[in-house]
């Protein structure tokens, strides 16, 4: 603002760092149904693309004109305004979509004065900082319970344990449009020249464990360090409190009760197996030397991600890790499950798309959702986003975006790691920001190997206790 | 009736600011006493603001981060703004002489100021990575070692942020040579003719001819500094360890990330306190170094 | 305020008998003045030249370690791709001017017109209206961002480039000081005179002020002028409409947060983006070379 001269002199833009910035950030999680055979029967859906199929009983004098809200990325911003919009104008002519996006740094705080203004947007996902337990208890969200059932949408398509993902007090704030889940991914290349065998695709294979990954590793890290030449056997590229490695130690991080009450009420970072977790990712850098240290990390990983680097041959990552890939066509790369110290338990990444609170117009808003979250929606936005969507029986068409890796492996991997998913407390849990940022500078210096994670671990018990109250 | 003198130009002093003063009405009080409202609340943001009292300042006294915040910005105004005025003013003095390329040397040091925020972030991330960046190449060439951890280390985060502040003192020397330009050359070799040397020159005659403006960059960078957020916010987010935990970083975390802008405004009007009564002590002591060419006022 | 060289006659005669050892004296110190630049400007100018690199290469070449400086091939084709290839950065380039140049002739004119009335001016309650203006400078945006958002929404503002260019109508704080400081330079006796030969306030301020403080409001204007332009928070709250963002909001969607991002094309879009400024820069040093206006005191 003009009058704020000095502050705006200073005032910059933001930098949107590569993977490890942490927070909410795209995360998409299909929590996990027990493996199902293939789906002939929910196929209904799916086979009628040019129709909104559980929408039957939708009135069609909606009408009315509704903001979609999303951050400034190239990729979506093209299927918003390109694909989406122009299909739905044809579907439900009456309702004008207007796109809004923000950078993605300013998601929360542009969706916080437009909604204290009154006019929140009525369409939202949890590509902020923020995710849907956070927004619920800030009153941002508007319960779908009885939208579904009178506007008679069929979630059967979805497998049970997502349609319950975005459930709050007994209520649904939103339905997944897609489900990432956690995998490995790794670089062919490396460990052929090293001669060492691929990571299993078998979720259940019980040799695949964290010490066996570590041998690997071991045997596919050359040059530790330097700058030019080094090549790492490993990385881990979920963060700790999505539930990456804490979850393969045996540690649950957040109290059970926190997830009952989607907000966090006690941490467990005291806990024995967090502990040891913490201590086991410090060591991947500092101790087994088959980990790039934080440096190095984000500089290589700049082009096109750890793995688009070609210097680092296994990454613990979610799905999002494939979206650079598609751009570099000479890595072979394959996907994998994740080894287990005690479980391979992972995280999921669903994603919902919410109806504000105080949305002028929600049935204008639920028509766009349900055409988003099924159907035509569905499909092109596995295509367009590369998000294995949420409904089953659409899954063939994410598939078709790796045409490099056998179909075969992916849907076996992908299925499996269904199995073996939690959805991320990250969405999920009010007060997780205050916690993760305490994470995150607490443990700088065990990351450096200056100090080990037994010692700093009970004052960031107590900083986040300490955070945790003032929620 | 005959106004007197005074009483007009009173009348006239009111009727030049009532631009400003309008403004302030319009567009700034409202929102500066809602924001005093808000720090007695508790207030979400989405939700309508609970009266809480004096709770949020009490919490503040208990609030360790408050302190580290506050430790740190005082730390960083400490060291940038006496430095960045040296600075400043060196190079003004050195970018005042008829030298062949003069514009271009002037160019070349308010480029950084001018430089999008984007790149900007972006580029001194790059030059400080420890491994990667460009500042430690040239101080492994020069030294053989290695390098600091720079933004990663509790040690040299706050160093690297201050070099990062002395890279965009641009805009200051640009104000500088504005000042030193209006001083008449005539004062200078007068002096010279009675035999003063530059050092004595430059405390007898510039220095103090540019007092006004010195003053003015004084109060304008403090005021700045203590409120510095972008540049941080992006390199850092106040890491490693709440080492470079600026006051407005903090802040805008309460207010954004915790969703807690009753606390924020009570952290904003503490620190409105804090640096207004800096200001006014710096204000108070003016009247000893400032020199202002119609005396009379003073 | 300077006496035109001419009067200085006794000067003259004893500058042109020590001529040639001042003329050698001041040629050293120039050549050294030159040395010290060339050495001083190298850290601020290295970045720039990192990012003009950058500019030029492919998007491999960007990331390559050790940074390589020369680009090959050589992308001529970053430049007129940055501003059409992710968004359509040229109209975002037009919509920076549109609403920039505005703001910054109305900030600086109505500044200097409150900064009159605080320099000249005496008045009952001036020294506590001046504190009221600093202190808005000390309240962090964070704790006011919404309810001046609210009070534009409740304008109807929103959307459009209102909310950043109405203000500046009202004058800025920072300007307001600044200016003042140097107004305060104007010595008396010329007012007085002035007054005396039936100038009236305002006749005053555009023929006598305005021109003496030339060099502060030119230096005001490049200070305002990049403000506006870099201003990032401000158009992000208060535009929605895809086509209205401006240049600085069109920068980040070069960033990916999750993929690729085109590091090649934020640079030469960052580079674009320098331009302007950087013209009026250059340009507005020629003003302010052409130094003191010379007015005889009659």
């Amino acid at each position: 603002m003009a009058d704020q001269q000095i502050a705006s002199r200073s005032r910059r833009a933001f930098l949107q760092s590569a993977a490890s910035l942490g927070a909410a950030a795209v995360l998409a999680a299909c929590s996990g149904t027990p493996a199902q055979p293939a789906q002939p029967t929910q196929g209904t859906q799916a086979a009628q693309p040019t129709s909104p199929p559980q929408a039957p009983a939708q009135p069609s004098k909606v009408s009315g004109t509704i903001t979609w809200y999303m951050n400034i990325d190239a990729v979506r911003n093209k299927w918003a305004q390109d694909v989406i919009i122009p299909a739905f104008a044809k579907e439900q002519p009456n309702i004008t979509v207007t796109l809004m996006t923000v950078p993605w740094e300013e998601f929360d705080s542009k969706l916080l004065a437009l909604a204290a203004a009154g006019t929140p947007p009525d369409v939202f996902a949890q590509w902020g900082q923020s995710g849907g337990g956070t927004y619920f208890h800030k009153n941002l969200l508007y319960p779908i319970d009885d939208l579904i059932q009178s506007r008679g949408w069929d979630l059967s398509g979805i497998p049970p344990l997502l349609q319950r993902a975005y459930t709050f007090e007994g209520k649904i704030y939103g339905v997944p449009m897609y489900s990432l889940g956690s995998f490995i991914f790794y670089n062919k290349k490396l460990f052929d020249e090293a001669k060492v065998a691929y990571p299993p695709t078998d979720w259940n294979d019980q040799s695949w464990t964290w010490d066996e990954m570590l041998n690997r590793a071991k045997a596919l890290t050359k040059d530790y360090g330097d700058r030019e030449k080094g090549q790492y056997g490993f990385a881990n590229a979920i963060n700790d409190l999505y539930g990456g490695i804490p979850w393969l130690f045996g540690a649950e991080i957040f109290s059970k009760d926190s997830y009952d009450k989607a907000k966090i009420t006690a941490v467990e970072f005291t806990d024995p197996k967090m502990i040891a977790a913490v201590q086991a990712k410090a060591d991947l850098v500092t101790k087994h030397k088959i980990s790039p240290t934080p440096a190095i990390s984000d500089t290589i990983s700049q082009g096109g991600g750890l793995l688009g680097s070609g210097k680092v041959a296994m990454i613990y990552g979610g799905g999002w890790e494939i979206w650079p890939l598609k751009d570099l066509k000479e890595l072979q790369w394959g996907i994998a499950a994740v080894p287990r110290q005690e479980t391979n338990r992972i995280p999921t990444f669903s994603d919902p798309w919410y109806i504000a609170k105080g949305s002028k117009n929600v049935d204008a808003s639920f028509a766009f959702v349900q055409y988003l979250t099924t159907g035509a929606g569905q499909q092109s936005m596995a295509l367009a986003l590369q998000a294995p969507p949420a409904v089953q029986s659409l899954l063939p068409e994410w598939y078709k975006n790796f045409p490099t890796v056998e179909s075969g492996a992916l849907e076996k991997v992908y299925k499996g790691a269904i199995a073996n998913a939690k959805e991320t407390p990250a969405s999920l849990l009010f007060g997780y920001g205050p916690v993760e940022d305490a994470y995150n500078q607490m443990l700088a210096p065990v990351w450096n190997g200056e100090k080990s994670a037994a010692e700093v671990i009970p004052q960031l018990q107590d900083r986040a206790t300490e955070a945790i109250k003032n929620l | 009736m005959q106004l007197s003198i005074r009483r007009r130009e009173e009348l006239w002093f009111y009727t030049l600011i009532s631009p400003w003063v309008l403004g302030f009405l319009a567009f700034t009080a409202g929102p500066l006493l809602a924001s005093l409202f808000f720090s007695f609340t508790r207030y979400d943001v989405v939700s309508p603001p609970i009266w809480t009292g004096l709770q949020n300042y009490a919490r503040l006294l208990e609030d360790d981060l408050f302190l580290q915040a506050l430790k740190v910005t005082t730390l960083y105004t400490i060291i940038t703004v006496p430095l960045g005025i040296v600075v400043s003013l060196g190079l003004a003095l050195l970018l005042n002489r008829d030298v062949p390329g003069i514009r271009f040397f002037r160019t070349a040091i308010y480029l950084p100021t001018v430089t999008s925020g984007v790149a900007l972030a972006l580029l001194w991330m790059w030059l400080f990575n420890p491994e990667f960046g460009l500042i430690n190449y040239g101080v492994a060439a020069l030294t053989g070692w290695r390098g600091p951890l720079w933004l990663q280390s509790e040690t040299w985060v706050l160093p690297a942020l201050v070099l990062m502040a002395l890279w965009g003192v641009g805009g200051t020397v640009v104000i500088y040579l504005a000042g030193l330009q209006g001083i008449p050359t005539e004062l200078y070799e007068a002096a010279e003719l009675d035999g003063a040397t530059g050092v004595t020159r430059l405390w007898s005659i510039t220095l103090p001819l540019l007092s006004p403006v010195i003053f003015f960059t004084t109060i304008t960078g403090m005021i700045g500094t203590f409120q510095v957020f972008t540049t941080i916010k992006v390199a850092t987010n106040g890491g490693p360890n709440y080492a470079s935990l600026v006051y407005v970083v903090y802040l805008y975390n309460v207010a954004f990330r915790d969703f807690q802008m009753g606390y924020a405004s009570a952290l904003a009007w503490v620190l409105f306190i804090i640096v207004l009564l800096l200001t006014l002590l710096a204000f108070r002591s003016s009247a000893s170094w400032v020199h202002y060419e119609d005396e009379e006022r003073r | 305020m300077s006496m035109q060289s001419s009067d200085i006659l006794p000067a003259k005669q004893a500058r042109s008998r020590n001529r040639l050892g001042k003329k050698q004296q001041q040629r050293i110190w120039n050549t050294v003045t030159f040395i010290v630049l060339c050495g001083v400007v190298v850290p601020f100018v290295l970045p720039f030249l990192w990012m003009l690199s950058t500019s030029f290469k492919t998007l491999d070449q960007t990331v390559r370690f050790p940074p390589e400086w020369l680009p090959s091939p050589w992308m001529w084709e970053n430049y007129p791709l940055s501003l059409t290839e992710i968004v359509p950065l040229y109209r975002y380039f037009w919509n920076s001017i549109v609403y920039s140049v505005p703001a910054t002739c109305f900030a600086v004119f109505s500044s200097a017109i409150v900064a009159y009335g605080f320099a000249k001016f005496r008045a009952r309650g001036r020294q506590a209206m001046f504190m009221i203006v600093l202190s808005t400078l000390l309240i962090p945006y964070p704790v006011v961002m919404i309810p001046q958002f609210i009070l534009f929404q409740r304008l109807g503002w929103i959307d459009t480039y209102l909310p950043l260019i109405v203000p500046n109508l009202f004058a800025s704080p920072f300007l307001i000081f600044m200016l003042r400081q140097f107004m305060q330079g104007v010595p008396s006796e010329i007012l007085d005179a002035a007054r005396i030969d039936g100038a009236g306030v305002i006749g005053t301020f555009w023929r006598i002020i305005l021109p003496l403080s030339k060099l502060g409001l030119i230096a005001a204007s490049i200070l305002t002028f990049s403000a506006n332009w870099n201003d990032y928070l401000g158009p992000l709250l208060y535009i929605n409409s895809r086509d209205l963002f401006t240049l600085q909001i069109g920068l980040t969607s070069f960033v990916a947060h999750r993929g690729t991002s085109h590091w090649e094309l934020l640079m030469a879009a960052s580079v674009l983006a320098t331009l302007p400024v950087l013209i009026i820069f250059f340009v507005a040093q020629k003003a302010m070379m052409q130094g003191i206006v010379v007015t005889g005191l009659k």
